[in-house]
């Protein structure tokens, strides 16, 4: 696969397409079991009784009736309907239920504690007001304040943090095809 | 009698002249004896000379101290010594010499026990009774070795312990008891009664009428808990009815205010640029990787920006790396290609869903070269524009990295906010062009319509999303007021 | 009139899910799980429609022995199958192995020519005005390349070095590095909110144009 990375030749961009297409089928079979596994685990939490059950009932009821209208496809009508009108409006509302949160945690832990969480609140108060239209009627210099800490102590705070990640993946990709790393095995297997 | 410390094997005191006693010797076991010369004391050690070799270690020091024991005196010898004085050295000697091999099992004459020994042991037992076992000799070197009785230290009492009566141990003084100390119970010794101060006294009445109380419910603190929950509850309910009431008066009143007064930043004109340089015909790759917790956001984006591919003409052919950005691209495509004429499925190709993890973005570029999957492109060059609408930084980051970097197709992306701090460092790289266009947010899409010159449900939401943020601004301030003016309060009171 | 159904019923499940505003409740964790619940079937159905119908399964139908390679993925996806249950978990540790090998080498291969090369590129850009498009644009590259430099200074010296040691200048680039990760977080802060609160414009709009009709 790294040949395949640098290199452009056919064979090994052959074998290299093949490995792909292969990791997408096994990928896919991992889901499944992810998907396959939180429904045992509620499954047996029915049937032992255990706490919440009720409530796992409801899971399993709608994951099979999904499953079972899902057999002709996911563009099939049943599926498209729950979609449509339970899945999209329940995660829509759960994700939305944050702008409340944060805005209390906005009233309680923004403190000008010290000059550090003063820097921060600042920084959060400027990008908030230079986002939106009211900003720029408030002056000229809030909208252009905000991209400009949008632009360069943001960027370059994050390009750090990329470059950063960026290293800690190539030697961490590093040690797993070296060996020093298996995080594939079973405990017991492990060399340690 | 003088108390004259002097090393042992002294016998007569240099000060006084008093005779000295070993120690562990008490003056009633030692009979009263005249002082002897030193010629009757020679043979009467030649006579004990098997005692004394016997307890010589071969110091030789025998010449020297003559009578270390002097309490050995004639008239006490016990019957088993005078048996080993009648016969002389030189004799045991020759007899030595002269001893003839033994069988096996069989003792020497002078190990055999002799025949009356059982009578010598209680004789000796009575003796024992009447006068005590006279002590041994120790030799002088021995007695050097003796300890210094430490100054306070009481010599033992031998008078006040009981000498066995019965047994194998009959006779001897200071054996310990078969019971175990332990076993005897302490004699219990009365304790004074102690006359208590008239503090403790006062304690002691105090906590008697505590514990005679009887017990009450905690009434009081449970009260005064809920009044300070519902009161924590009240204030949380304040700014949730804020953001709720600021959320929804705008869109109620139907208020246009920031349609009028909308700005445009720098990455939205160049996505949009880049859109609008697009030759007729152009192939675009669009990926759609978001879900319903972000749709919010992201179908405003994808919908005015297929808008605009579709009136340049542009042959779009559509991707997600989530299962639901199939779904939902799929609502957003069929809209707007109806609306500019297409039939429900046509003017786009739908890949579908592809697996969200570094081998998904290089599958479909890879499968695009492939026959059977598009008619539309030959293989990535043919590409002339890739548009990533991500909701989460990875996505973005996955297809920058395995797609845009190895292959160099032009990109811009439309980006959840959350993600905008994580795109820029792509998007502001000069010197190698990632990302041409960046959009971020409900507001990118906004700022997009106002270019495009479509007022759409995006500008109609900036009214909203202005009071929501400028109410959430002054929440900050308010809460810093109350936290200052909390501390003022205390350092003025403290 | 299915229509009016499908949107109390979309209705009724967002006022479900709002009513944690009050206090976690029954209701709310009921549509928690139905969430769960449908999510998981939807994953599955797509899944096993979108990517092992046509990527493995057709293949195989169609022509068995000239497709014979795609027995490979069939096989390793089978045996990570076998992960379930503790006791055969060894069996698919060749399927994660390879799954392992695959990532690691593209994670490789697209950290390094993705990320890694191009932003540190960007960071060589040109400081010089003329080059840089003018003064401001020269100046903020300064300090750009500056920040880059103190954030990844912050991070690697903070981690093996304790404070008080190591030279001035990775002092001074720490602590610039300490500032500028502070605006940057104050930033991800606010884009955050606006994110939020868009979602929540949003579902506002759903209930009061779509379920209530208050809005055109």
């Amino acid at each position: 696969m790294l040949l395949d990375f640098f290199f452009d030749e056919a064979h090994i961009n052959a074998l290299g397409g093949f490995f792909l297409e292969s990791t997408v089928i096994i990928v896919a079979f991992a889901l499944l079991l992810g998907l396959v596994n939180v429904l045992m685990v509620h499954v047996r939490r029915i049937i032992r009784r255990e706490g919440g059950w009720i409530y796992s009932i409801a899971l399993v009821s709608i994951a099979l009736i999904v499953i079972i209208a899902g057999i002709p496809g996911p563009e099939s009508a049943g599926v498209g309907w729950i979609f449509d009108h339970i899945q999209f409006p329940l995660q829509a509302a759960t994700f939305s239920l944050l702008a409340f949160f944060v805005a209390t945690a906005a009233y309680r832990g923004l403190r000008v504690r010290s000059l550090e969480a003063l820097a921060f609140v600042l920084t959060a108060v400027v990008v908030l007001i230079g986002q939106v239209p009211v900003g720029r009627y408030l002056g000229e210099f809030v909208p252009a304040l905000k991209d400009w800490i949008l632009n360069v102590p943001s960027t370059a705070g994050v390009r750090g943090i990329i470059i950063g990640v960026a290293l800690g993946t190539i030697a961490t990709g590093v040690r797993v095809l070296m060996g020093f790393d298996r995080p594939y095995t079973s405990e017991r297997d492990s060399t340690q | 009698m003088c108390d004259t410390p002097h090393p042992p094997g002294i016998t007569e005191c240099t000060q006084c002249g008093a005779r000295l006693l070993p120690p562990g010797v008490s003056p009633s076991e030692v009979p009263l004896e005249p002082l002897r010369s030193a010629e009757e004391s020679a043979p009467s050690r030649e006579d004990e000379g098997a005692v004394v070799e016997g307890s010589d270690l071969g110091e030789g020091e025998i010449g020297e101290d003559v009578g270390v024991a002097e309490s050995v005196g004639d008239g006490t010898v016990p019957p088993w010594l005078r048996k080993l004085e009648a016969t002389p050295v030189d004799r045991l000697a020759e007899e030595d010499v002269g001893a003839e091999k033994l069988e096996r099992g069989e003792l020497p004459d002078w190990l055999e026990l002799p025949p009356g020994f059982d009578e010598m042991l209680s004789e000796a037992a009575l003796t024992t009774d009447e006068e005590g076992v006279a002590p041994a000799e120790i030799p002088p070197w021995l007695e050097a070795l003796r300890p210094e009785p430490e100054e306070g230290m009481e010599e033992p009492v031998q008078a006040a312990r009981p000498t066995e009566v019965a047994g194998l141990l009959k006779g001897i003084r200071g054996t310990l008891g078969i019971e175990p100390i332990l076993a005897i119970p302490r004699r219990s010794v009365p304790v004074e009664p102690v006359a208590p101060s008239t503090a403790a006294r006062e304690r002691a009445e105090l906590f008697g009428a505590v514990v005679r109380e009887p017990a009450r419910p905690g009434v009081t603190i449970a009260r005064r808990r809920r009044v300070e929950t519902l009161a924590a509850s009240s204030a949380r309910w304040m700014m949730y009815l804020i953001i709720a009431a600021a959320a929804v008066v705008p869109i109620l009143l139907g208020s246009t205010w920031s349609e009028a007064n909308m700005t445009v930043t720098g990455g939205t004109t160049a996505m949009y640029e880049a859109i609008e340089g697009l030759p007729q015909g152009a192939v675009v790759l669009v990926s759609h990787d978001y879900d319903p917790g972000v749709a919010g956001e992201m179908i405003p984006q994808a919908r005015v920006v297929l808008n605009h591919l579709l009136e340049r003409g542009a042959q779009v052919i559509s991707v997600s790396l989530t299962p639901e950005g199939a779904r939902l691209s799929r609502r957003v495509l069929d809209e707007v290609a109806v609306s500019h004429g297409y039939a429900e499925g046509e003017g786009y190709q739908n890949m579908g869903y592809v697996v969200g993890v570094e081998a998904g973005p290089r599958a479909v570029v890879e499968a695009l070269s492939t026959a059977g999957w598009s008619d539309l492109v030959g293989g990535a060059e043919d590409i002339s524009l890739m548009v990533e609408f991500a909701g989460a930084p990875e996505y973005l980051r996955l297809w920058l990295e395995q797609v845009q970097g190895p292959y160099g197709i032009p990109m811009v992306a439309g980006v959840s906010a959350t993600a905008d701090p994580f795109a820029r460092p792509y998007y502001r790289n000069e010197a190698s062009r990632q990302l041409l266009g960046l959009m971020t947010g409900l507001v990118g899409a906004a700022e997009y319509e106002r270019l495009s010159g479509e007022a759409g449900p995006a500008l109609a939401s900036m009214d909203s999303q202005s009071l929501v943020h400028i109410a959430i601004v002054l929440l900050i301030l308010v809460g810093n007021v109350a936290y200052f003016g909390g501390r003022l309060r205390g350092r003025k009171g403290g | 009139m299915s229509e009016v159904f499908a949107v109390w019923i979309a209705a009724i499940l967002t006022l479900m899910v709002y009513s944690y505003l009050l206090a976690d409740n029954p209701l709310y964790r009921l549509a928690q799980h139905l969430f769960v619940g449908s999510s998981v079937g939807y994953a599955v159905v797509v899944v096993v429609h979108n990517v092992l119908r046509p990527w493995l399964f057709a293949p195989l139908l169609e022509d068995a022995t000239a497709n014979w390679p795609y027995f490979l993925p069939l096989l390793l996806g089978l045996l990570l199958l076998t992960k379930a249950r503790g006791s055969s978990a060894w069996l698919g540790n060749s399927s994660v192995a390879f799954l392992f090998g695959v990532g690691a080498a593209l994670a490789i291969g697209g950290a390094l020519l993705g990320s890694f090369l191009p932003q540190i590129q960007a960071s060589w850009v040109s400081v010089l005005p003329g080059s840089a498009g003018g003064a401001q644009a020269a100046a903020n590259n300064i300090l750009l390349a500056l920040g880059t430099i103190g954030t990844l200074s912050y991070f690697y010296f903070t981690m093996g070095v304790r404070k008080g040691s190591g030279s001035g200048f990775v002092r001074v680039s720490s602590t610039v590095g300490r500032w500028v990760l502070l605006i940057t977080f104050g930033a991800i802060f606010g884009n955050r909110v606006m994110a939020y609160v868009s979602l929540l414009i949003e579902r506002i709009y759903f209930l009061l144009g779509d379920w209530l009709g208050l809005v055109g």
